[in-house]
């Protein structure tokens, strides 16, 4: 052994492949996105049409956006993206609870028909019902 | 034992130790505590044991800032008083109800704590036939946790005691209290130092006359009809009795109950423990914790959750509470849920302004008929509002649910005042802050003392009729500790 490193032809096609992983792997920011779609939502057992008056009364209000990347990005907002990185779908469910939780407790509040909700969970009432009309 | 107005001999002068000046529940709670003492006790009563449109029509004056009909509607003429159609809800002040508070306006504290009160708020709950408060449990508890700043205020329900009918025959029956129905206490007199009030003088229903002397008197008529009668007696001291600083009369508070306000939708695991706590197995309202109200700046306010047992919820309060409850399913809370609509109760700040005072206009016993102008202060309702908000960023907060408002603004809410009437005669060691000193006693005669809502610095937002019985009791200690 001199210190080299020998490469095989095993260990080239395994770099190979990380390479083409890599590559394949889309921004942070879309990854973050990809986080929150259909299967984020696929234990909430909720016909969408029941949320959509209140999610048009959300839209009408003009204070939540109203497109799927402005939306996701509103949901994950503040958050370190290495924290996000690699969390599982159930980790990331709780940490919108939470997030949702500290709304309430800053005062960050959107007023809908009368009801007060966080601002991430108007975000995310917005977003269900956007994905799920796809 | 009861003396008929009609038996009694034109201008005929009584001599007796206590003269106690109304009988509704304070009345008769101090009259009772004196049963088979060695001590003569007059009792009197402008109403008869049955309700008369004559003697009611006495209560008749001018208002503003309320209904109509506020000054007839929210008393009774009679032998029991206004617990002749009391509700009968019940619960202690709560403690931080006897404190000044620096961000309440012309705010004082009570010359003592609750604490001094304890004892006889288990007194008075024998009286109106409840379990008592403070020997069986604490009257109020988390609504949830201790994290969350929310309490469960505890309510009992007195059956409602009617006082005129619990409570007549003991008093017919004693032989040291004597029972003048159909009598109006029209002036106090006073000694010619005016430091004594020395001479009632009453007309009866029929315009007879008499008078009744005392040791001391207890003036038990009323919140409103306690600075009628002090401004009313005005004799010797032109300004009224014990007015020596302006303020018989002022600080006319009450409590504003509201329905209509709101709903909430509850959801997660501690629905159950919510629900419990505030409906099993009595009833509570949700309160906010003193250490929130002192920090955000808040009046005392109760919220109660309500739903009627024979309609439906609407639905679109149904369809957010479903909603509600599959969301707070999809964040792991589990699929509890339920929802209710809000009705809440408010504590008013005292306004100097918010006042009894005197029309030129006398009813036929040539007393001078009342005033009530009704004022609020900019606070009332910014803190019903406020506290409305930290119902819904505590429940949010906590996952335990979502809070509707009703209401645009806080300007927008309406404050009508209840049936309770409390501040006119405040109380306060210092003459100049009070017209009552710590004992009930009228500052400067040494003999005059007034019960009832009307020396209440505050009002906290509980009903006051337990709190008033309790003084009684704590003032009749008084007296008898006198004699």
């Amino acid at each position: 052994m001199n210190g080299s490193v020998r490469l095989t032809r095993r260990h080239l096609l395994r770099l190979g492949t990380s390479f083409a992983v890599v590559a394949a792997l889309p921004t942070f920011a879309e990854q973050k996105i990809e986080l929150l779609d259909a299967g984020f939502f696929r234990t909430l057992e909720l016909d969408p049409t029941e949320i959509e008056p209140l999610v048009k009364k959300i839209r009408g209000s003009g204070l939540i956006p109203s497109d799927e990347a402005s939306l996701k990005v509103g949901i994950l907002g503040g958050e370190p993206d290495a924290r996000i990185k690699g969390m599982s779908r159930r980790a990331l469910v709780e940490f919108v609870r939470q997030k949702i939780a500290r709304d309430f407790r800053d005062g960050r509040i959107v007023i809908v028909d009368g009801w007060r909700l966080s601002q991430t969970e108007a975000h995310v009432w917005v977003l269900f019902s956007l994905i799920s009309s796809r | 034992m009861l003396i008929e107005h009609n038996s009694i001999e034109p201008d005929s002068e009584f001599e007796v130790d206590l003269c106690i000046i109304g009988a509704g529940a304070c009345g008769i709670t101090i009259a009772r505590t004196f049963d088979n003492l060695n001590l003569k006790v007059a009792l009197l009563e402008s109403g008869g044991f049955e309700y008369s449109e004559k003697n009611h029509a006495l209560y008749s004056g001018e208002a503003s800032g309320v209904s109509d009909d506020y000054l007839t509607r929210t008393r009774q003429r009679m032998f029991g008083g206004t617990t002749n159609h009391w509700g009968g809800l019940c619960r202690p002040f709560d403690e931080i109800d006897f404190e000044k508070r620096a961000w309440v306006p012309n705010s004082v504290a009570w010359p003592f704590t609750r604490s001094t009160l304890e004892p006889y708020y288990d007194k008075a709950a024998d009286i109106v036939q409840l379990k008592r408060f403070f020997a069986d449990g604490p009257a109020s508890r988390d609504l949830v946790d201790a994290q969350c700043q929310l309490s469960a205020l505890l309510f009992r329900f007195s059956p409602p005691t009617r006082f005129g009918t619990e409570y007549r025959k003991e008093l017919i029956d004693s032989q040291n209290i004597s029972v003048f129905l159909e009598s109006n206490a029209t002036e106090l007199s006073l000694n010619e130092h005016r430091s004594a009030a020395r001479v009632l003088n009453v007309m009866a229903s029929d315009g007879g006359t008499f008078r009744i002397k005392a040791q001391n008197f207890v003036l038990a008529t009323g919140g409103l009809e306690n600075p009628r009668f002090l401004l009313n007696s005005n004799a010797e001291i032109s300004a009224g009795l014990g007015n020596h600083s302006d303020l018989v009369g002022r600080y006319f508070m009450s409590h504003a109950p509201s329905g209509g306000l709101g709903a909430v939708a509850l959801a997660g695991p501690e629905t159950k423990t919510i629900t419990d706590r505030l409906f099993n197995p009595r009833f509570s309202y949700i309160g906010i914790k003193a250490e929130t109200q002192r920090k955000l700046g808040l009046l005392n306010h109760g919220i109660a959750l309500w739903r009627s047992r024979t309609e439906e919820l609407p639905e679109d309060l149904k369809r957010f509470a479903k909603i509600n409850e599959r969301f707070s399913s999809f964040y792991g809370a589990g699929e509890t849920s339920d929802a209710f609509h809000v009705v809440s109760v408010a504590e008013q700040s005292p306004n100097r302004d918010s006042r009894v005072s005197l029309l030129a206009e006398k009813d036929y016993t040539g007393m001078r008929k009342l005033r009530l102008d009704f004022k609020t202060n900019t606070i009332d309702r910014q803190s019903v509002a406020q506290s409305f908000e930290f119902l819904a960023a505590e429940l949010g907060r906590l996952g335990h649910g979502r809070v509707r408002f009703d209401f645009e603004s806080a300007e927008a809410l309406p404050f009508d005042p209840d049936d309770h009437h409390m501040g006119t005669t405040r109380m306060h060691e210092d003459p100049k802050l009070g017209v009552v000193n710590e004992h009930c006693r009228v500052h400067g005669i040494r003999n005059l003392y007034v019960t009832g809502g009307s020396v209440f610095p505050s009002g906290g937002f509980a009903n006051p009729t337990i709190t008033m019985i309790a003084m009684a009791l704590r003032l009749a200690d008084h007296l008898k500790s006198l004699s």
